[in-house]
C-alpha cells in the first residue's frame, strides 16, 4: 500500500496498484492501517514499575536495570531460566536480531513466537511431509486452479484479497469445495460445501482419499516417481470406512463422495487451509493429511495447485525464517546438528552456541508458573489474551522475577511488567516483511516513532551491547543486518536490499544472488528428495463435550479486528464495524437453552467463565458455538484449553467443551 | 514522433511550466515508481519532478479523489486528467467540494487504461488500434482494458482548461484558462481540425450494448438475483467508495453510527450497495475506480454506468461537463415545482 504523509503525519492509506499481491485493493483493515499510527496511547517513553505504578524513566536507567536483571537471574539460574518471545509483527532484521540475543547474549534456545499458536503445525507437518514447512504455491496462481479445496479457512474475512484469487478462478469456471463447520462467505460461491465437526479433519481427509483410492483416482505415476511410504498410508486408508467417517464428521457419506471426486479429477486442483487444519492437537496430523490428500493426486508442483496454508501475521512467515523458534537458527537450520550449530557460532564469531531445543509459548508459560522459568522479554505480542487458558497465563507472569515488555500500545501485558520499553511501528522504519507465499518485500519508513520509541532491532542491539556483547551487534542500519541474515541463511542467501527494490518482491528459496527467487516449490522434486505419504489415524480433540460442558467451543477471528485489538479497536473505522464480542449459537441451541439473540449469556469451561452476547444464526451447525478472540472484556481464551499438540505445540484453539447459561 | 509519447512531451513541459509561472502551486499527477508498470500519484512542486509525470495507460486511482480529499484547498493546483477526471472534477465542484478557479486541468488525450490483472511484462500503452508494450506494437485486445474503458465516449476531454494529444506533443485549449496555461508554456495550440471520433463513439456504443444488453436482456428478477449475488461476496471493505471522486461525504450515511446498514455483518445488507448507488449513479462519470478496487471483483461500474445512462437519457443530463448544470436528483426546477397542477412551496 501507499502510505499519504503530510506535515509528519500519516494521513491516509491508497492501494498499491502495481502490488502482485494486492493489485490495487484492499480488505477494510488495509484501507484504514494508518489509523492507529498516531494514536495518543502510543508508548513514548520508557517505563519502569514502582510500588505506586509506572514511572517514566530515560532509555538508558531502563536498558541498564533490564541488562542488570537479566544478567543477574542469568548467572543465578542459568540461561535456560530466561526467555524471549518475539514479535510476528516486527521485521526480519528484528527477529534476526531477537534470536541472534537469545542464543548469544542469553546463551539460551528458549525463543518463541506467536507462529506457536497458529502455524507451528503446519511448519512441522510439511517440513515431514515434504522437507519445508512452507505454502507451495504463489498466490497469484491459485487463480489458474480447476478446483480449489477450503478447509478450515474464512478466506474472505480472514484473507480477503487471497478470497479475491478464488472468486476470480470461480469466474473462470473452477469447482470450489468448502469444508467448515460454520456456514461461512464462501459457501456463497462453494459448488459442495461440507458442514463438518470440529476437529474431525483427518477422518475427512481420509474419507476423502478412501474414495479416490476406492475409485482408481489415484494419480500412480505421481505417487510411484515422486512419494515413498504411499504402501502404509494404503494400509491405514484399507481401515477406514466412509459411513464411519460420515458419522465422525456429520457430514454425509455421498457429498464427501462428491467432494473428493471433484478434486481428484480436476486437473489443477489447490487445497488452502488455515487455522482450522492446525489449531488443534492432532494440527500436525491434519496438516499431513492436506499433504497426504495433494500428493495423491498428484497435485504439487505445478500452478492452481499445491497445499497452501495462510499465514496471517504480516511477518510470521519472516519470524519463522529468521529462526524466532526454540528449535532452528535462520533458515530452519536445527540447533541440534552439531554442524549446523557450529557454522552458526563460526559465524557470528563465537565460541558456542546453545545446543539444547528451547521452550515454546505455551510451554514458557507453564515453566513460568512452575518456577523454573524466571525472566522474560516479550515483544510484540500480548499473551494475556492471544494464549489459551488466560486465567493461568496471568498467574504464570505474574510468577516471574522479572518481565520486560516491548510494544508500541500498553496492552494487558504491558500492564504485568516490570520494564516497559515504547516501539516504534511497522510505518516508522525500513526493514522487511515475508508474506505466506515466501515472499520478501520492502517495508519503508514514512514517518518518526512518536516521543522517544525506537524501532525494536535498535532497542535489542543497545540492549546487547549493555550486556557487553557490541561485537556481536554492530549493526547501525536495519540493511546491515539483513546483509549478514541472508549470509547465514541459505534460502534467502541471494538477497539484499537491492534485489528487493523491485514490486514483486522475492520468494524464496532465493539462493543465490541474482537468483529470481521460487514461485513454486517442489516442481521436479520435493525439497526431501521424495514426497513422504505419514498414515494419519483418526484421533478425537483432547477435550470434546460431555454431560457437564455439553457445547463444543471453537474460536477465531471477525474481519475488522487484528488478534488482541491493540490496533484495530484504536481505530474509528474499524471498531465501529465490530466493537463487541459476539457467541454465534444456532436457533435450535437457542431454543433449548431459552436464550434470544443479542442476549447476555454466561459461558464457562473448565478453565473460567465470560459474559458475552448472543448472535443466533443458523450459519453455525447445533451444537458448536463459535467467539471472537479479539475482545478482551469477553475474552474467549479463558475459556480456552491449553492441551497441546505433541510435536508442534500447538494449542488446541479450535476445540474444547462449554457450558451456556442464560444472562449473567 | 513516437519517442515524444513516453515522457519529455507537451504534459511534461506544460506541468513544468505552469509550476514555473507560478499559476499553479502544486501539480498533481502520475509518476512512474519502481518499474514501468508502477504507476503513482504524486503532489509535484518543482520543474524538474514534473519531468517524472508518466503518460502510460495506468490509472490507478482518481486523481479527481485525490484532489478532494487531500489537496490543499488554499492551494493553486494543478491535474493531469484524462476525461474521466475532468469530469469527476467538475461534479465536485457543482458540489461545493472543489473551488474550479483553483484549479487548472491539464487533459490528456485517452483510449482507455490497464487492466492490471492481465500479465503484461513490460509498461502499457494504449491507443485506439493498438497497443505498445515498452515501445514494441502489440494487437489491440479488449481483455488488456479495463471494462469501463471499452464503454467510455470521451477520449479527449474537452471539459478541462487545456487537451494534450495521445502522442503527447499537440495540445488544444478549451478554457481562457487554458489560453493562460499554453502562454506560460510558450506553446501555440495546434491547427487543424479536431479529430474525428465516430470510430470511438461507434465502439463505445458497441461495448455498452453488449454490457447493458446482457443485463436489460434478464427479465427483472433474473437482473436482480444476478446483482444480489454479486453482492454477497461483498466484504465491505468500503473500497468501492473511498474510490469513488463522487463518493465525498466526510460522514457517511453507509457506516453503522448511522444505522441504515448494521454493521458487524457480512456481506452487509444490500440497503449499503442501493444507497450508495442512488447516492452516486447521477454523477458517474464511469472512471472504474470502484471496480478497480473491489477486491470480490463485483463489476460494480457495470450497474453505475448502466443507470446514469438511464438517467442521463431521461432527464437529458451528462455529468462532468457544464458546471453550471445541476445534478438532476438534487435539484427541483420550476417546472417540476407545478407539474400535473400540483404546486409544491
Amino acid at each position: 500500500m501507499l502510505l499519504i504523509v503530510r506535515d509528519e503525519t500519516v494521513i491516509g492509506v491508497q492501494p498499491w496498484a502495481r502490488h502482485p499481491i494486492s493489485q490495487g485493493e484492499l480488505c477494510i483493515k488495509g484501507w484504514n492501517a494508518h489509523q492507529f499510527i498516531h494514536h495518543s496511547d502510543r508508548l513514548q517513553k520508557p517505563l519502569i514499575k514502582e510500588k505506586k505504578g509506572f514511572k517514566e524513566a530515560t532509555w538508558d536507567e531502563a536498558l541498564q536495570l533490564v541488562a542488570n536483571r537479566l544478567k543477574q537471574i542469568k548467572d543465578q539460574a542459568g540461561p535456560d531460566s530466561l526467555a524471549v518471545l518475539s514479535s510476528a509483527k516486527s521485521t526480519n532484521e528484528e527477529n534476526y536480531v531477537a534470536q541472534k540475543f537469545t542464543r548469544v547474549v542469553l546463551g539460551t534456545n528458549n525463543i518463541d513466537h506467536c507462529a506457536r499458536l497458529c502455524h507451528a503445525s503446519t511448519v512441522a507437518g510439511l517440513a515431514q511431509a515434504f522437507g519445508s514447512g512452507a505454502m507451495t504455491n504463489s498466490i497469484p496462481d491459485i487463480e489458474e486452479a480447476n478446483c480449489i479445496f477450503i478447509i478450515g479457512s474464512n478466506t474472505s474475512s480472514q484473507h480477503p484479497l487471497i478470497a479475491t484469487r478464488i472468486w476470480a478462478a470461480k469466474e473462470k469456471g473452477a469447482k470450489i469445495i468448502v469444508a467448515d463447520p460454520r456456514k461461512i462467505q464462501l459457501c456463497e460461491i462453494a459448488d459442495i460445501y461440507l458442514p463438518m465437526k470440529s476437529g474431525t479433519d483427518v477422518a475427512l481427509l481420509n474419507g476423502m482419499m478412501k474414495v479416490i483410492i476406492d475409485q482408481g483416482l489415484e494419480d500412480k505415476e505421481f505417487i510411484k516417481e515422486r512419494t515413498e511410504g504411499f504402501d502404509e498410508l494404503l494400509k491405514t486408508l484399507e481401515k477406514v470406512s466412509l459411513a464411519e467417517v460420515a458419522d465422525i464428521t456429520q457430514v454425509p457419506a455421498e457429498d464427501i463422495e462428491q467432494a473428493a471426486k471433484i478434486y481428484a479429477q480436476a486437473e489443477r486442483a489447490s487445497l488452502i487451509y488455515s487455522m482450522g487444519i492446525t489449531q488443534h492437537t492432532t494440527g500436525t496430523d491434519n496438516v499431513m493429511s492436506t499433504a497426504n490428500l495433494a500428493m495423491l493426486t498428484g497435485n504439487i508442483g505445478k500452478p492452481g495447485t499445491g497445499v497452501n496454508p495462510l499465514r496471517g501475521q504480516n511477518n510470521v512467515q519472516g519470524a519463522c525464517d529468521m529462526g524466532s523458534l526454540p528449535n532452528v537458527f535462520s533458515g530452519y537450520q536445527a540447533v541440534t546438528n552439531d554442524e549446523l550449530r557450529a557454522k552458526m557460532a563460526k559465524a557470528w564469531g563465537v565460541a558456542e552456541l546453545p545446543a539444547r531445543v528451547g521452550l515454546t509459548v505455551v510451554e514458557m508459560i507453564n515453566a513460568a508458573a512452575a518456577g523454573e522459568l524466571k525472566a522474560m522479554y516479550i515483544i510484540g505480542e500480548n499473551p494475556m489474551l492471544s494464549d489459551p487458558d488466560i486465567n493461568h497465563v496471568r498467574q504464570a507472569l505474574e510468577n516471574l522475577d522479572f518481565l520486560v515488555v516491548q510494544d508500541i500500545f500498553p496492552t494487558e501485558v504491558t500492564a504485568l511488567a516490570d520494564v516497559v520499553l515504547p516501539a516504534a511501528c511497522w510505518a516508522e522504519q525500513d526493514g522487511t516483511f515475508t508474506n505466506t507465499d515466501r515472499r520478501v518485500q520492502m517495508v519503508r519508513k514514512a514517518v518518526e516513532p512518536p516521543g522517544e520509541a525506537k524501532a525494536d532491532w535498535e532497542i535489542i542491539c543497545q540492549l546487547a551491547r549493555l550486556m557487553g556483547a557490541s561485537e556481536f551487534f554492530p549493526f547501525t542500519s536495519a540493511e546491515e543486518i539483513f546483509a549478514e541474515a541472508c549470509q547465514v541463511t541459505p534460502l534467502c542467501h541471494g538477497m539484499s536490499y537491492k534485489a528487493l527494490e523491485q514490486p514483486d518482491g522475492l520468494q524464496w528459496p532465493c539462493p543465490s544472488e541474482g537468483h529470481p527467487g521460487t514461485t513454486i516449490l517442489h516442481q521436479q522434486q520435493f525439497t526431501r528428495g521424495k514426497g513422504k505419504f505419514h498414515p494419519i489415524v483418526y484421533k478425537e480433540p483432547a477435550e470434546v463435550p460431555d454431560k457437564d460442558y455439553p457445547y463444543l467451543l471453537t474460536t477465531g477471528r471477525v474481519i475488522a479486528q487484528w488478534h488482541t485489538g491493540s490496533m484495530t479497536r484504536r481505530s474509528p473505522a474499524l471498531e465501529s464495524e465490530f466493537p463487541e464480542s459476539f457467541i454465534e449459537i444456532n436457533p435450535e441451541d437457542a431454543k433449548k437453552l431459552g436464550i434470544k439473540d443479542k442476549e447476555p449469556v454466561k459461558v464457562s469451561s473448565r478453565r473460567g467463565e465470560i459474559q458475552v452476547k448472543s448472535l443466533v444464526t443458523d450459519r453455525i451447525k447445533p451444537g458448536i458455538v463459535f467467539i471472537p478472540f479479539h475482545y478482551a472484556e469477553a475474552a474467549a481464551n479463558v475459556l480456552t484449553n491449553p492441551a497441546l499438540d505433541p510435536i508442534a505445540k500447538i494449542p488446541e484453539f479450535k476445540v474444547c467443551a462449554v457450558k451456556i447459561e442464560k444472562g449473567g | 514522433m513516437k519517442e515524444k509519447v513516453y515522457g519529455g512531451g507537451l504534459v511534461q513541459s506544460i506541468a513544468a511550466a505552469i509550476l514555473k509561472a507560478g499559476l499553479v502551486d502544486e501539480v498533481l499527477a502520475f509518476v512512474t515508481g519502481l518499474d514501468g508498470r508502477d504507476i503513482i500519484p504524486a503532489f509535484i512542486t518543482s520543474e524538474d519532478e514534473a519531468q517524472r509525470i508518466t503518460t502510460a495507460s495506468y490509472n490507478p486511482c482518481s486523481l479527481a479523489k485525490l484532489l478532494h480529499k487531500y489537496g490543499d484547498q488554499h492551494k493553486k493546483i494543478g491535474v493531469v486528467v484524462r476525461s474521466c477526471d475532468a469530469r469527476a472534477i467538475i461534479e465536485l465542484a457543482k458540489r461545493h467540494q472543489i473551488n474550479l478557479d483553483n484549479i487548472y486541468m491539464i487533459g490528456r488525450e485517452c483510449y482507455g487504461v490497464a487492466n492490471i490483472n492481465e500479465d503484461v511484462s513490460g509498461a502499457l500503452h494504449i491507443f485506439f488500434d493498438r497497443i505498445e508494450v515498452d515501445g514494441k506494437e502489440q494487437k489491440w485486445e479488449e481483455k488488456m482494458l479495463r471494462p469501463n474503458c471499452l464503454r467510455c465516449e470521451y477520449p479527449i476531454p474537452t471539459m478541462a482548461d487545456v487537451s494534450v494529444s495521445i502522442d503527447n506533443n499537440s495540445v488544444k485549449a478549451f478554457t481562457e484558462k487554458g489560453k493562460q496555461i499554453l502562454a506560460a508554456a510558450n506553446i501555440a495550440e495546434s491547427e487543424g481540425a479536431t479529430d474525428d471520433l465516430t470510430a470511438v463513439k461507434e465502439r463505445a456504443s458497441k461495448y455498452q450494448e453488449r454490457d447493458f444488453g446482457e443485463l436489460t436482456k434478464m427479465e427483472p428478477e433474473e437482473r436482480l438475483n444476478y446483482w444480489l449475488s454479486q453482492f454477497d461476496k461483498c466484504i465491505k471493505c468500503y473500497g468501492c467508495r473511498d474510490a469513488c471522486p463522487i463518493c465525498y461525504c466526510k460522514d457517511c450515511t453507509l457506516e453503522p453510527e448511522h444505522m441504515l446498514v448494521k454493521g458487524a455483518q457480512l456481506p452487509p445488507e444490500k440497503v449499503f450497495h442501493l444507497t450508495r448507488l442512488i447516492h452516486v449513479a447521477p454523477g458517474c462519470v464511469n472512471c472504474g475506480q470502484c471496480e478497480a478496487a473491489c477486491p470480490a471483483g463485483i463489476p460494480i461500474s457495470k450497474l453505475y454506468h448502466q443507470l446514469y445512462k438511464e438517467l442521463s437519457s431521461i432527464f437529458r443530463y451528462e455529468s462532468g461537463f457544464d458546471v453550471n448544470v445541476p445534478p438532476p436528483l438534487d435539484t427541483i426546477t420550476d417546472e417540476e415545482l407545478t407539474l400535473g397542477g400540483v404546486t409544491i412551496d
